[in-house]
C-alpha cells in the first residue's frame, strides 16, 4: 500500500532523513518509533504530500506522491501532530467541509459525517465550536476529519500526545479498531504505545531506519542472550557455582535490591528453564517464582540507540 | 466502405463529445472545490470582529465623504466620492486578506488543506475569491450613493456602472497583493503591513511623474489607481480591464510559487 524507496529530505544543511526505504502493507498497523527530532512527522509529511524529499520516491496505492498527488492524497486521511482544527467552526460543519474537498459525493456525506461521529464518539460535542472543546474531543475531531473520506491509508502522527491516561486508553483502542479495516502509519516516542497497538515498529533515529520487526520479534532479536530470574527460599553459598556448572548456562549473578533472585544467564536460543527447575528442586533450596526476564521495548530502544551510536564513534 | 466511414466519424464525433463532457465535468468539480474553500473563507471572517470592525469604519467614511460631496458640494458628479472609497479600500483590503493563508500557516490547518486532494491553484483561488465575495458584499453597502442621487437628481447612470466595474478590477489587484503576503509569513499584521505599503506604493507611485519629462508615462502606466481614475469618470477601458485582470493573475501565480515553496524549503 505504502512504498518508500530511499527517501532523503535535507532541510538547508541539516539531513532529516538518510535513505529511508519501507513498505506497508494493506491493512498494516505500523509504528514509528524515535525520539523527538528523528525525523517521524518529515517521513509522515513527505507520505503525505505536504513536502517533497530531496530524494527518493513515495508511492501510495501506486501512485507517485509527487507526480500524481491529487490520486496519492485522495488516499490518505492525515493527523498531523498539532491537530490543527477550524475553531470558529462548529464539528459538524468542519467534517461536512473536510468530506466535500476531499470528494466525498455530496449524497453520501451525511451519511460518512455521521458514521465518523458515532465511530470517534462525537455524538455529544456534534453541534459544538470546535474552539470551545477539551484536548481529547479535539483529538477524536482529527481523527474523525482522517476518516471522513473512508481513506484505506491513516496516517496519524503522535496521537495521544497531551491526552489524560483515560483518553489515552480510548484513542488506542480507537486505532486498534481502525488497524482492521485501514492501513495505519502512527508515531510515537512513548514506548508502550507501539507494543500496545502496532503489528510492526519501525525505529527511526537521526534521520535513519535503525531497526524494523514486530514488537515481539524485536525484543526476541535483540536479546543477547536469555535471562532466566530465579527467586529462591534460601541461596546457600554454593548455590551460584553449581548452576554456573549447568550446560548452555553463561553467568549466574544475585539480582541487586531483591530478595534471594538470581539471574541466570544462558546462551540465546535454549530455553533452560525446566532444567534449572529441576536442579533447584533436587537440592531443595525451595522454588518460589521461575521467570523469562521481559526486555521491555524501552530496554531494546535504548539498546539499539546506543549501539547505533557506538557504530557511528 | 462508405457504412464504415461513416460510422467511424460517428464515432469520432460521439468520441470527441464525451471527451468534452467529461472534460466540462472535470472543470466543474475542480471549480466546486474552489468555492467550497472560498465560501468556508467568507464564513470565517465574518465570525471575526474585524470583519465588523472593518464595515463600520468603512460604512462611517463613505457615508460622511458622500454627505461632504452631495450635501455640501450640492453636485451629482461621484466621480470623487469613487475615487475616495478606491483609496478607502487600500485600508480596508488588508484586512479582508491578511488572515487568509497567515492565520492558516499559524494553526497549522495549511497542513491539512494542502494534503487534502486539492492542487495549490484550487486552494490559492478559492481564498482569493473568498476575500473577492467579502469585497463585493462590502462594495454593496455603498450603493445607496447611485439609489439617492438618483432620486434627487436624476444623473446618467453609466459613469456609476463603471464606477463599481473599475472598483471591482482595482480591488481584486489589492486582493491578489493582499493573498500574496499572506501567503509568505504566518504573522497577520506582517502580512497586513506589506500589503499595505505594497499598495500606498502603488497608490503613490505616478505622483512624481508630472516632474519627470519622458518618464511620466511610464510612472502612470505602473501605478493602479491612475488607470481606475478613468474608472470613476465613465471611461471603461479594455487595456485598463486588461492590465488589471493580469497584474490579478500574476500576483495569484507569485502566491501560488509561495505556496509550492514549502516542498523543497
Amino acid at each position: 500500500m505504502i512504498e518508500v524507496h530511499h527517501l532523503t529530505k535535507y532541510y538547508g544543511t541539516l539531513k532529516a532523513l538518510d535513505d529511508v526505504s519501507f513498505t506497508v502493507k494493506r491493512g498494516e498497523v505500523v509504528g514509528f518509533l524515535g525520539p523527538n527530532g528523528a525525523g517521524k512527522t518529515t517521513t509522515m509529511r513527505i507520505i503525505c504530500g505536504y513536502l517533497s524529499p530531496t530524494d527518493g520516491t513515495v508511492k501510495v496505492g501506486g501512485y507517485d506522491v509527487i507526480e500524481n498527488p491529487i490520486e496519492s492524497r485522495q488516499l490518505i486521511g492525515y493527523m498531523p501532530e498539532t491537530v490543527p482544527l477550524y475553531n470558529e467552526m462548529t464539528v459538524r460543519s468542519y467534517l461536512h467541509y473536510m468530506a466535500a474537498i476531499r470528494r466525498v459525493p455530496k449524497g453520501k456525506r451525511k451519511e460518512r459525517v455521521d458514521y465518523v461521529v458515532e465511530r470517534c464518539g462525537l455524538k455529544e460535542v456534534v453541534d459544538n465550536i470546535i474552539g470551545t472543546l477539551s484536548k481529547g474531543y479535539r483529538q477524536r475531531v482529527g481523527i474523525a476529519q482522517a476518516l471522513v473520506h473512508d481513506p484505506p491509508v491513516l496516517i496519524l502522527d503522535e496521537p495521544t500526545i497531551g491526552l489524560d491516561p483515560i483518553q489515552v486508553i480510548e484513542v488506542r483502542q480507537l486505532i486498534k479498531e481502525l488497524g482492521n479495516d485501514h492501513t495505519v502509519i502512527l508515531s510515537t516516542h512513548i514506548l508502550p504505545e507501539v507494543s500496545m497497538t502496532c503489528k510492526t515498529v519501525l525505529i527511526i533515529h537521526r534521520g535513519r531506519i535503525v531497526a524494523e520487526d514486530t514488537p515481539d520479534g524485536l525484543e526476541r532479536r535483540l536479546r543477547k542472550s536469555e535471562r532466566i530470574l530465579v527467586r529462591l527460599q534460601r541461596i546457600p553459598d554454593d548455590a551460584v557455582s553449581s548452576l554456573e556448572r549447568l550446560p548452555s548456562v553463561v553467568r549466574v549473578e544475585r539480582v541487586h535490591g531483591e530478595n534471594n533472585l538470581l539471574a541466570v544467564e544462558a546462551r540465546p536460543g535454549t530455553d533452560i528453564r525446566p532444567m534449572i527447575a529441576e536442579h533447584v528442586v533436587n537440592h531443595g533450596w525451595g522454588l518460589l517464582e521461575l521467570r523469562r526476564d521481559e526486555m521491555t521495548l524501552e530496554e531494546i530502544f535504548l539498546n539499539i540507540i546506543t549501539r547505533e551510536e557506538g557504530v557511528k564513534v | 466502405m462508405g457504412a464504415s466511414a461513416i460510422e467511424s466519424a460517428t464515432a469520432t464525433r460521439t468520441g470527441v463529445s464525451q471527451r468534452l463532457k467529461t472534460a466540462l465535468h472535470c472543470f466543474c468539480s475542480w471549480l466546486y472545490i474552489v468555492w467550497l474553500i472560498a465560501w468556508r473563507e467568507v464564513k470565517a471572517f465574518f465570525t471575526s470582529w474585524i470583519a465588523y470592525a472593518m464595515l463600520i469604519f468603512f460604512l462611517v467614511l463613505c457615508g460622511y465623504i458622500f454627505f461632504a460631496i452631495f450635501m455640501v458640494g450640492r453636485t451629482s458628479d461621484m466621480r470623487y466620492f469613487y475615487w475616495d472609497v478606491a483609496v478607502i479600500l487600500m485600508f480596508i483590503v488588508p484586512m479582508m486578506t491578511m488572515r487568509l493563508f497567515a492565520e492558516e500557516r499559524r494553526l497549522g490547518t495549511l497542513e491539512l488543506l494542502l494534503t487534502s486532494p486539492v492542487s495549490d491553484w484550487q486552494a490559492v483561488l478559492g481564498k482569493f475569491m473568498g476575500s473577492f465575495i467579502v469585497l463585493c458584499i462590502t462594495l454593496s453597502l455603498t450603493l445607496y450613493v447611485p439609489l439617492i442621487v438618483k432620486r434627487i437628481a436624476n444623473p446618467d447612470l453609466g459613469p456609476y456602472w463603471s464606477a463599481y466595474i473599475g472598483l471591482l478590477l482595482y480591488g481584486a489587484v489589492m486582493l491578489s497583493i493582499g493573498t500574496f503576503w499572506s501567503a509568505t509569513t504566518d504573522n497577520q499584521i506582517i502580512a497586513a503591513v506589506a500589503t499595505f505599503g505594497t499598495l500606498l506604493m502603488l497608490y503613490i507611485i505616478s505622483w512624481p511623474a508630472e516632474g519627470l519629462s519622458g518618464w511620466s508615462e511610464f510612472f502612470q502606466r505602473i501605478s493602479l489607481y491612475h488607470r481606475y481614475k478613468d474608472f470613476a469618470e465613465g471611461l471603461v477601458d479594455t487595456k485598463h480591464i486588461v492590465f488589471y485582470i493580469t497584474f490579478t493573475f500574476l500576483a495569484l501565480y507569485f502566491t501560488v510559487r509561495t505556496v509550492e515553496s514549502r516542498l523543497w524549503r
